[in-house]
């Protein structure tokens, strides 16, 4: 049984200025999301790609069309759906005058759990940040403690909205490693980027979505295969981001 | 329970953290106190008068004056009492008659003034005159043919200081509480960090319950250092029960509190909620009885302005305060204040968004 099963999912907003009418975000999607595979879901800004995030997390209401995550309707029993799933938002901050430790433990409390801050933040490669406050933190080490924050009920699904956007090459691959270690440890990871490296490197399926609507899904290489099948230029040697990468290492510099 | 046990706990300790605000909160009230009191003592002082010319011409006026209770007097030279007239430190001079007056002869005596200052021109004026018509009784061995003798009708001594603590206190469980949860939702709000929370189980009124417990506990503390010290530096005295005094400092703060709650659910950006926040303030802080009796206002505004939730906390903790007044004395402030908690916390569920709600 898959994870999360979407049918006919519809979204609208208020169209911008008078009138009365309406956007039609997303637009009767349907599709699931299998047990343990990392899921990309790709668009332009705008695409609904976030709108759709939003409603599986039990966020948002939706217009109509039904969500089920692990079986339980997301609009009838959102309260155990929250429980079951962890969540990196696209821009989030912290609680200012807390340490990264107390903000673990108290998120933990929200869940009913008693947590151990400091494995998590081992797990993120944070632990000599344990007594630093978010605001001190780089970009990348804030998108690790974001994914922290979002493993401290020990979720089934992580959900992660953009989460390599703004950073730079060194810290995108230590958290594509990061995802990769999750991934291994039997959690099913749900994304959103703009970066087709990305989606290409990480993700088993790849939705892509524009106007609100998915106009493809499948794996990164039947998709290459159906809609790009020429080869381009052949590339005798690497991409510029090697170059980058062969020039500054691949240490984090954060 | 352990949610909301927790959030209050990590609440308290953010709070206790930023220093900065901990100092201005205590430091606002006790500014505010101190200027309202310095000015408020100033006022009890009589007026000051300088006398010029030849003190020694009229020894007997100048001696009935410089001994009158009713207003102080200096002696000084022309230049400097003019000096001083004009910086306000006296509010009149006098000259002297260059002779002692004859029993029943008429006496001119001049008197300089600063026309820009016109209330306490009269005043003194008033007070000059009384100080005189006493010494016109001595001269001819009369008696005054009226004399009037006032007694307070609640048998003490009721100063403007103690009619202004009591409504500096609800003015400022106004200003706390408002400021406590309404412009920290929006913050919250602003930041993400309410969506962040509520993509846990936590349900709203955890949160909600937490906050306003917390900020209770703040509002209290501050209350409490403010109370100290009109208790030290204005003596002021509680007529009635401290305890329901307290109580209806409770009760205020929930009030303010839904109500901040409600701002913070309708403004969805700082500035909008500093906006709305001063435009229900603001008006309060005139029409709620809290610096000034409301018997100057024309009738129906002071029956409107009887109903703001000011007007109901600051009459409370006066009456108390002033006229030591009972649990039965003060039904309908109860009716009031839960009416206002009830319509608070309606609107702040009712507008309660964790975003504000965006297009994305």
């Amino acid at each position: 049984m898959p994870i999360v099963e979407i049918t006919n999912l519809v979204k609208t907003y208020p169209a911008p200025g008078k009138g009365g009418g309406r956007n039609r975000v997303v637009d009767g999607i349907s599709f699931s999301i299998e047990r343990g595979e990392i899921f990309g879901i790709l668009g332009p800004n705008g695409a609904g790609k976030t709108t759709t995030l939003e409603i599986i997390e039990a966020l948002r209401d939706m217009d109509s069309g039904t969500v089920l995550l692990d079986g339980f309707s997301v609009t009838k029993d959102p309260i155990a759906v929250k429980q079951r799933i962890g969540v990196q938002l696209q821009e989030s901050e912290y609680f200012d005058f807390l340490t990264l430790s107390e903000l673990l433990g108290l998120f933990g409390t929200l869940y009913n759990r008693r947590i151990e801050p400091l494995d998590i933040l081992e797990l993120v490669q944070l632990t000599p940040k344990k007594d630093a406050r978010p605001k001190q933190l780089s970009g990348g080490q804030r998108q690790r403690f974001s994914i922290a924050l979002a493993l401290v009920n020990d979720p089934d699904i992580l959900f992660l909205d953009e989460p390599t956007t703004g950073l730079d090459p060194q810290a995108r691959h230590n958290l594509w490693e990061l995802v990769r270690t999750i991934h291994a440890r039997g959690k099913t990871i749900v994304l959103t980027t703009h970066y087709m490296e990305e989606a290409e490197e990480l993700c088993d399926r790849v939705a892509i979505m524009d106007a609100g609507r998915i106009i493809a899904l499948d794996s990164p290489r039947k998709l290459i295969a159906e809609h790009a099948p020429q080869a381009r230029a052949q590339r005798t040697s690497g991409t510029l981001e090697d170059v980058f990468l062969a020039l500054t290492g691949r240490d984090l510099r954060d | 329970m352990q949610t909301i046990l927790r959030l209050f706990i990590t609440q308290l300790q953010m709070y206790y953290r930023d220093r900065q605000s901990v100092f201005l909160s205590l430091f606002f009230p006790l500014i505010l106190m101190f200027a309202l009191g310095y000015m408020v003592n100033s006022g009890i002082n009589p007026p000051a008068i300088a006398l010029v010319g030849d003190t020694t011409a009229a020894p007997r006026l100048a001696e009935a004056l410089q001994t009158s209770d009713l207003i102080s007097v200096e002696t000084d030279d022309n230049d400097t009492a003019r000096e001083k007239l004009r910086g306000g430190g006296v509010t009149l001079i006098l000259e002297m008659p260059d002779h002692e007056p004859a029993p029943n002869a008429p006496v001119a005596l001049k008197a300089l003034v600063n026309a820009g200052n016109a209330s306490g021109t009269a005043q003194t004026l008033a007070l000059l005159q009384a100080a005189l018509h006493n010494l016109e009784y001595q001269i001819r061995g009369d008696a005054p043919l009226f004399s009037i003798t006032t007694e307070d009708v609640f048998e003490r001594h009721l100063r403007y200081v103690d009619f202004l603590i009591p409504g500096i206190l609800a003015f400022m469980v106004m200003q706390l509480a408002v400021a406590g949860s309404g412009f920290n939702i929006v913050e919250y709000k602003r930041k993400g960090i309410l969506k962040r929370l509520f993509v846990t189980p936590l349900k709203p009124l955890d949160f909600v319950i937490a906050l306003i417990a917390s900020r209770l506990v703040t509002i209290l503390v501050q209350l409490s250092v403010m109370l100290a010290v009109a208790f030290v530096a204005f003596h002021i005295v509680i007529e009635g029960s401290f305890l329901l005094l307290v109580a209806f400092v409770i009760a205020g703060s929930i009030m303010f509190l839904g109500i901040g709650f409600s701002l913070g659910g309708l403004a969805s950006t700082q500035n909008a909620v500093i906006m709305i926040g001063n435009l229900i303030l603001f008006p309060q802080t005139f029409l709620a009885g809290v610096f000034f009796p409301l018997d100057a206002l024309p009738s129906w505004l002071q029956v409107a302005a009887g109903l703001l939730p000011l007007a109901f906390v600051s009459h409370a903790i006066r009456a108390i305060a002033n006229e030591g007044a009972g649990v039965a004395d003060l039904g309908w402030d109860m009716a009031g204040i839960a009416a206002w908690t009830i319509i608070g916390l309606f609107l702040a569920v009712r507008f309660f968004r964790w975003s504000d709600a965006g297009n994305s």
